[in-house]
């Protein structure tokens, strides 16, 4: 009798346990969306008035130094500058979370993008229009570098504020060029002269393995995107995406000539085997030529190479101009943000002057350069005659296009390209079967 | 407790009402049961059933996780037979699955006897082999990557004393599939545990009578270790290829998700991470979700009808 009752008891009890745990994690979902509805009213309400507390959920994409030195410098000041908007910043690696997030509706309000995918999600309608809030606070693109500005619009509408950039150039080994008998003070000014002289670097061990190589043309910065516009060649003319522009067919061929002239198995054991030490192969003092991006000097301070180098703009073939051109990061606001007002008012702090500048003025900022060319200016940066290089080549940069396919476009052309050096495929055909897919892809999109 | 005794006690309770009140109880019962388990069902109808019954729906739509996209019908699936990357993906996963499974079960079981011989320190071998198991992937991945360098790497090293010249192992589109399998089977260790203990369960009686009979070792293993150990191989087989054709990690790692060089590393579930989350193209991601399902299924199924004619289990007539 006992028993059975105890039994029955207990029973109850879990019985009891689970329709409340059930009743409690539905009310919970429950409530939790109201509280979120009730939030989004109140922090309008909080933006109007001004004087309410708020907390803005702000996501980056790195953690460790990056978060602590940002919080320091950036994010410290704009929470003294407005006191009544807090920042809680987070972690978050890789763009998968804010994805799912969007799509759930419970996104952060506001998150740092690759400026490169600013056109894709803005495609989607994950990112809020800016267009109106910086026409009311007299952003514009002005403001920032013209590729940087194009990047972060889509459709002639804003949505994303740039932050940070970067772009590429051609390092070289003067020692190495000296050994060659090169002169040492005139770094190639065309690709003609740059086959040439690194012709004469190129030098083979008693394995048969290169020692030391003159130039790799897909070595670190090294694309197809870099020398097909160096080439005078197009990624985007007049809205179509037009990956096989002649002159980037040529590009590509010229690519693809030296992985046949100096034999690509031999030349990607030494890229693949550089590519591990952890060091920047040019820094190796292995290396006479290398497409790299300005960011590369900030190795120097750790690395201290024993050999002479320097820096130029990478050359163009005879009747060209030498170009380059530039990524970075971006500040959205992914549709669905809470606290958009507050959100807005981070965002124009830390990509706007203000925030650019604290940011470039941290002691360990070394040579990285910002979206604003003012900022730069005020941070003398061209007194540091490599980072000049960098600098002068950065209003006329190229970027690459502003579409929804932009990922897609990429990966195709690192894949043709990785299929020409290793011999599969000619270029034309290769880059013809890159339109055909990213324009299949157009084409289900803007239906 | 209560639970497990109550049985016994419960009739003796109700003696008069005797057939009514034991279904009642019965059904009591049931309900308690349902209710005990339903966090877990509810867990598996939300979390998988759901989900799965929702990517097949996907698989006919331009889902793309920010918008639901539309209808396309079969569309995915007719893309997908004319997609060169994807005809490549599955064109290296096979390639890897057939060659790496066999080689596992190979290895395995090889080395599953050695370390089964009565030997000193026998624990700590097989504590060795077992090691490199236990290191999460990415490493084993960056260790290798340092194996194979093709200029200070220590295989090539060794190559050289031997007067052959090392291949350039991950940069080169012929090498970099033997490779991975290479370090595929670093991972050995896991089956090789399963293989011990299949060996511990054939019983002595059957060595000790080929003794009698004279069979050698050799003969011994050929026709009472190898086939007594098939199930635990037809196991491992399965999982194998399962896991295999689900390979990501390591090439993923190896090539940043490009699967250079040459595409030569781009494997199915990197190519479908691709479309789902770098391309957003979740519907079309999906449908290859599904065509990978279905390869692994006619591969299972092949798997189990083929084992009448090889694997034999204890105790059964074969």
């Amino acid at each position: 009798m006992k028993k059975w009752k105890l039994f029955n008891g207990i029973s109850a009890i879990a019985l009891a346990s689970v329709v409340v745990m059930t009743g409690c994690s539905s009310g919970n979902s429950g409530s939790g969306g109201n509280a979120a509805n009730g939030e989004a009213g109140e922090a309008g309400n909080a933006g109007a008035s001004g004087d309410k507390q708020e907390t803005i959920d702000f996501w980056v994409n790195w953690g460790g130094d990056f978060k602590k030195d940002y919080q320091k410098y950036v994010i410290d000041e704009f929470e003294k500058k407005y006191p009544n908007i807090k920042v809680k910043m987070t972690y978050v690696e890789g763009t998968d979370k804010l994805l799912t997030s969007i799509a759930g509706g419970n996104p952060p309000d506001v998150a740092q993008l690759d400026r490169f995918m600013v056109g894709s999600w803005a495609a989607k309608g994950s990112l809020e229009d800016l267009t109106p809030l910086t026409e009311q606070d007299n952003i514009s693109k002005d403001d920032y570098y013209p590729a940087v500005w194009a990047e972060a619009n889509y459709d002639n509408k804003t949505y994303a504020l740039p932050w940070g950039t970067d772009d590429r150039a051609m390092y070289y080994n003067k020692t190495l060029m000296k050994e060659a008998g090169l002169d040492p003070n005139k770094p190639p000014a065309s690709i003609d002269e740059l086959d040439h002289m690194a012709e004469q670097i190129f030098k083979k061990g008693s394995n048969g393995k290169f020692d030391t190589v003159g130039f790799i043309p897909w070595m670190n910065q090294g694309s197809i995107y870099s020398y097909s516009w160096n080439w005078g060649g197009k990624f985007e003319d007049n809205g179509q995406l037009t990956p096989n522009d002649p002159q980037n067919v040529k590009a590509l061929e010229w690519m693809a000539g030296y992985a046949k002239k100096y034999d690509i198995a031999n030349l990607s054991s030494f890229s693949n085997a550089m590519g591990q030490t952890g060091l920047n192969p040019f820094w190796t003092g292995k290396v006479g030529f290398i497409v790299d991006g300005n960011w590369i000097l900030n190795d120097l301070a750790k690395t201290k190479p024993t050999f002479e180098w320097g820096v130029t703009p990478l050359p163009a073939p005879e009747g060209y101009e030498p170009t380059t051109w530039s990524g970075g990061f971006a500040y959205v606001m992914p549709k669905g943000a809470k606290h958009k007002e507050a959100a807005w008012t981070l965002m124009k702090f830390i990509a706007g002057h203000d925030g650019t500048l604290l940011w470039a003025k941290r002691p360990n900022a070394g040579n990285d350069i910002t979206a604003m060319p003012k900022v730069n200016e005020e941070m003398k940066m061209n007194d540091n005659p490599n980072l000049k290089v960098f600098l002068d080549l950065m209003p006329n940069a190229k970027f690459r296009p502003v579409t929804p396919v932009g990922q897609k476009l990429w990966d195709e052309m690192f894949r043709v390209q990785d299929l020409a050096i290793n011999g599969k495929g000619q270029p034309q055909a290769l880059l013809d079967e890159v339109k055909k897919n990213v324009n299949t892809e157009l084409a289900k999109i803007t239906k | 407790m209560a639970a497990n005794e109550n049985p016994v006690t419960a009739p003796t309770l109700n003696a008069i009402p005797k057939i009514k009140s034991k279904s009642s109880y019965k059904r009591k019962l049931t309900l308690y049961g349902v209710l005990f388990a339903l966090p877990w069902m509810l867990g598996i109808l939300i979390f998988s059933a759901y989900p799965l019954v929702m990517s097949i729906y996907y698989s006919f739509t331009s889902y793309s996780i920010l918008d639901a996209g539309q209808w396309v019908g079969i569309g995915n699936y007719k893309e997908l037979m004319s997609d060169n990357t994807f005809r490549i993906s599955i064109y290296n996963t096979l390639y890897y699955t057939l060659i790496s499974v066999p080689l596992n079960i190979a290895v395995g079981v090889a080395l599953a006897l050695l370390l089964n011989t009565k030997i000193r320190g026998q624990g700590i071998y097989r504590t060795l082999f077992f090691i490199p198991s236990l290191v999460p992937a990415v490493a084993t991945t960056i260790i290798w990557m340092w194996l194979l360098n093709p200029q200070f790497g220590l295989v090539n090293y060794w190559l050289e004393k031997i007067g052959i010249s090392g291949p350039p192992w991950l940069g080169d589109e012929h090498w970099a599939k033997p490779s991975l399998i290479l370090m595929s089977l670093w991972g050995v260790g896991q089956a090789i545990v399963i293989y011990l203990a299949g060996l511990q369960d054939i019983p002595q009686d059957y060595y000790d009578a080929a003794d009698v009979d004279g069979a050698s070792t050799a003969r011994k293993l050929r026709h009472i270790t190898l086939p007594l150990m098939t199930p635990v191989i037809f196991f491992n087989l399965i999982m194998g290829v399962i896991g295999t054709m689900q390979n990501f990690v390591l090439p993923y790692t190896l090539t940043n998700g490009t699967g250079a060089p040459a595409g030569s590393l781009m494997f199915y579930v990197m190519y479908l991470y691709q479309n789902a989350f770098l391309y957003l193209k979740m519907g079309y991601a999906s449908a290859m979700a599904w065509i990978l399902f279905l390869i692994v299924l006619v591969l299972t199924i092949l798997i189990f009808v083929s084992q009448k004619r090889w694997v034999h289990y204890q105790g059964k007539e074969s």
